[in-house]
């Protein structure tokens, strides 16, 4: 079977796997409904990683319990080949939809923000689908080595990012505390755990690649940390930077951050290039789906080469977001709204149940291991 | 009718026109792409029977040499202690001819065969010549080979083998100073053409019992011969075994240069970047061999081949070990920044200019206007135009000799470019942007990584002028993800940082020389510490 996959150190797939937390739970919150009444994202987006990690645990224990080395094994001998394809079926379009939450994020925010001129956002989604396909057709090792590469720089110019209007952070702009009541916080909570899962599924979907399960597991949670401290690094600072009610007019809230510091005189805009920087992520990321979902899909459906379903994944991709930036726009913002606000439960549902069954089966097969 | 022909005769009508053709078409119309004449069935290896005597041989190797219309083949009759017929056969310019003159024939009339009896060639080996390097040779096209290769070969009459004497003394080029990897603390010498001379360079270098030197037959037709140079007792065995397999492989017309056959035998011949190390210094190939990396040599070529080999070697040169760490750390990161200078300035600024405007402050807008208000050319235009030229004017600086070149470069920088600016052909701020990009450009140590740097440059020139900085970014990706996947022998190219190895070599930084004890981890090396 040609997966194309290799074999990356631990390194790498932290890098990876954090790359992809950060980008997606700082890159793809709806502002306008997030701090509608309140910020209490510096509370709630950082508790959300580490429950995207308590949501993802049952699975990594249940795959050192039946002895699988990825998802897709793990899949197949807790629920079977026909229960399991429906569920790497859900994966996969949770994997796709993520991904579309997040280009569709960033074309709109490259072609407001970056270009001039008028620029269609068919041509920006060309260019980043571009890249994004060279990058999973390299397979798992090319996407793990790239983000390793560029993971320890974003991260170094993350905090460049935050120290430099470091001046202009006010104590009262996070007041109220804490923003919104518990409830509203603990759903916040709860709904972005759909932002940190798919980089962790993705992971168990490579955990051949990363050499095994233990090292998924100590790489997810290495990952998750490092998610944890950044989120909440740059919610904290926004929070410092902008009201609550400013915050709701920002289409990509860390991209103004350095606006109130700003001023006629300096070479370059700080902001424009730092939304460059923040795409290498977005771009490494998207490309992590695409490939963990043909993976996925490759060894739960059958096939003999990846590549095929890598291009078909980028067709569809691009297809989806061409439509979103026309008459279908509507439609496509309802559909992602509806993933962002009760995709986790779904998911966290699903891989509660895969976990269950998981260990009873392994249960099960331990007991007439020990009759025979 | 006589006087038609004789206007025919006189216009030479009759007489069909006879040019030498070269491109035969015989086979029928040449394709429309045209397209390799049928290849030639491969010559069956030569298994000719060795005559036994002297008459036979001569009639054989005069057949096969040519030697009616070739002159160079030197045929020499004599008698050994005046008994043996003997013949030495040699090349003329190839030997040292005083090696043949007192240890061959002086040594063989001289010689005392009243207690040998036959055969003799052992008994002339043990007795009777007094060369270092000779021995019985049984096979006819082997001994055809040593006669090409240099060494005089000795027929003995009433026996079916020769003695084949290493009398090599062909002229070729002194050590001289390495001229392209030039370092001013450190040893000055270079390889040279000779092949023998650069092992010896080698082993100067690295006195050690295990230090192996494989000689084998290129795989050209011109049977060049490659030497392969590895420390058994460090070096890998796989990556050995490898280096071996695909010099195996080559199967060529001719070899002149090791270049030919570094692209030969690497796995990814579509990428710019170089896959192996290319060095012509001793001093170099000698620190890697001393890493348990493998060396080849080819026969005429004043370089060699160091494998594997990952970005950050080619990103170093010999001298930053000779020096400090806080200087040889320096050199360094102005090396890196000249290299990404190289690589992104021309590009970002294309793209800055063009396509976001809203990036730069207005004080540089105006500057960057107020200079290109009278150029008629497209900024892209301009830009890739002059990276051109830059270019121009460095190869044409590289191919003249001496002081004429540097002249060249002089004349066409200064001249050309105050003309370009005052003919309103170009503006200052891009001129500034490609000399700086140049600049950066010769700041690369490898001669191959810097044509790919000039490479990556107009790529990234072409995608800012097609997208701006999303295309510069999204180049700059593609570059990162296909140098990620890229391996030399086996050995990922950013090798130590991605992936992360054990390795107490910094990379950008250089690091004390107490951390250089070990060898590098991703080479494998059969033992651990270095002896």
């Amino acid at each position: 079977m040609k997966r194309l996959q290799g074999k990356i150190g631990m390194q790498e797939g932290i890098s990876l796997c954090a790359l992809a937390i950060v980008t997606t739970s700082l890159f793809t919150i709806d502002s306008a409904e997030f701090y509608a009444d309140g910020n209490a994202g510096y509370i709630s987006v950082p508790l959300s990683v580490l429950i995207g990690l308590l949501g993802i645990l049952p699975i990594l224990f249940a795959m050192k319990k039946t002895r699988s080395e990825s998802l897709s094994s793990l899949l197949r001998s807790a629920l079977g080949r026909g229960l399991g394809a429906v569920a790497a079926l859900v994966i996969i379009a949770i994997l796709f939809f993520s991904a579309l939450a997040i280009l569709s994020k960033f074309v709109s925010a490259v072609s407001s923000f970056l270009f001039y001129l008028e620029s269609g956002y068919e041509k920006i989604a060309l260019w980043m689908l571009a890249t994004i396909a060279v990058l999973s057709f390299g397979g798992f090792e090319r996407l793990g080595r790239t983000a390793k590469c560029f993971a320890a720089f974003l991260g170094i110019c993350l905090i460049i990012v935050l120290l430099i209007p470091i001046d202009s952070y006010e104590l009262y702009r996070i007041y109220p505390l804490p923003g919104k009541d518990f409830r509203a916080i603990i759903q916040d909570c709860l709904s972005g755990s759909i932002k940190t899962l798919p980089a962790l599924l993705c992971l168990c979907i490579n955990g051949q690649g990363v050499h095994g399960g233990h090292i998924v597991r100590r790489s997810s949670m290495i990952a998750c940390g490092i998610g944890f401290v950044l989120v909440f690094a740059v919610q904290l600072c926004l929070g410092l930077s902008f009201t609550y009610m400013e915050l709701q007019e920002l289409y990509i809230p860390l991209y103004r951050i350095n606006m109130g510091l700003l001023t006629e005189g300096y070479f370059l805009r700080l902001d424009k290039v730092s939304l460059l920087l923040w795409l290498i992520g977005g771009i490494i990321t998207v490309g992590f789906y695409l490939y963990s979902a043909s993976l996925l899909g490759l060894e739960m459906y059958g096939g003999t080469d990846i590549r095929p379903s890598l291009l078909t994944g980028t067709a569809i991709l691009l297809t989806i977001i061409s439509l979103a930036f026309t008459e279908y726009n509507n439609a496509f913002n309802m559909a992602l709204g509806f993933f962002e606000n009760y995709g986790f439960i779904i998911l966290l549902g699903l891989l509660v149940l895969i976990a269950i069954i998981a260990f009873l089966r392994a249960k099960s097969n331990k007991g007439m291991e020990e009759h025979a | 009718m006589r006087f038609f022909d004789l206007l025919s005769k006189i216009a030479s009508f009759e007489n069909t026109p006879e040019e030498f053709e070269l491109l035969e078409t015989e086979k029928g119309e040449p394709g429309f792409w045209g397209g390799w004449k049928e290849e030639a069935a491969p010559e069956a290896p030569e298994n000719i029977a060795f005559p036994s005597t002297l008459s036979g041989c001569e009639k054989q190797i005069t057949t096969q040499f040519r030697r009616d219309i070739n002159s160079d083949l030197v045929l020499r009759r004599f008698r050994i202690g005046g008994k043996l017929s003997v013949m030495a056969a040699f090349i003329n310019g190839m030997v040292d001819t005083q090696i043949v003159n007192n240890f061959i024939l002086r040594d063989g009339m001289r010689g005392d065969l009243s207690n040998a009896a036959p055969p003799y060639a052992e008994y002339l080996l043990e007795n009777v010549l007094t060369h270092c390097e000779a021995q019985v040779e049984h096979r006819w096209d082997k001994a055809k080979k040593s006669l090409l290769d240099g060494k005089t070969v000795l027929f003995l009459e009433g026996e079916s083998c020769c003695i084949v004497l290493d009398t090599r003394g062909y002229a070729h080029r002194d050590v001289s100073v390495a001229e392209n990897e030039k370092v001013i603390i450190g040893p000055q010498e270079s390889f040279t053409e000779n092949l023998r001379t650069n092992i010896t360079l080698l082993r100067r270098i690295i006195r050690k019992e295990d230090l192996v030197v494989e000689f084998r037959d290129a795989g050209a037709e011109n049977h060049i011969r490659t030497a392969i140079v590895y420390r058994e007792g460090l070096t890998n065995a796989n990556l050995v075994e490898e280096v071996k397999h695909r010099l195996a492989n080559v199967k060529t017309d001719m070899l002149l240069h090791i270049g030919t056959l570094e692209q030969i035998t690497e796995k990814h011949k579509h990428i710019p970047f170089p896959q192996l190390l290319t060095t012509e210094r001793p001093d170099r190939a000698a620190a890697q061999l001393m890493q348990g990396h493998v060396v080849v040599l080819l026969e005429g070529s004043p370089y060699a081949n160091v494998m594997p080999t990952t970005l950050h070697t080619l990103m170093s040169s010999p001298e930053d070990s000779y020096i400090r760490s806080a200087e040889g750390s320096l050199i360094r990161i102005v090396r890196t920044f000249g290299a990404l200078v190289s690589i992104l300035v021309p590009g970002c600024f294309l793209s800055l200019t063009l396509f976001h405007p809203g990036l730069l402050s207005s004080e540089v807008l105006n500057t960057i206007v107020t200079t290109r208000r009278m150029v008629f050319e497209p900024l892209g235009l301009e830009m890739l135009s002059l990276s051109l030229i830059f270019q121009l004017i460095r190869e044409a600086g590289l191919r003249v000799p001496g002081a004429v070149g540097q002249a060249i470069g002089i004349i066409g920088g200064l001249l050309l470019g105050q003309a370009a600016i005052a003919a309103n052909l170009a503006s200052p701020i891009i001129l500034i942007v490609v000399a700086l990009a140049g600049l950066g450009n010769f700041c690369v140590p490898d001669y191959s990584l810097r044509l790919a740097v000039s490479y990556l440059r107009i790529l990234f020139v072409i995608a800012a002028w097609m997208a701006g900085l999303l295309g510069v970014i999204c180049t700059l990706i593609i570059m990162i993800a296909l140098l990620s996947s890229l391996k030399s022998y086996g050995v990922p190219f950013l090798t130590p940082f991605a992936p992360k190895t054990y390795s107490k070599q910094p990379m950008v930084l250089r690091g004390t020389v107490n951390m250089h004890k070990r060898a590098q981890d991703y080479m494998n090396t059969r033992k651990d510490r270095r002896q």
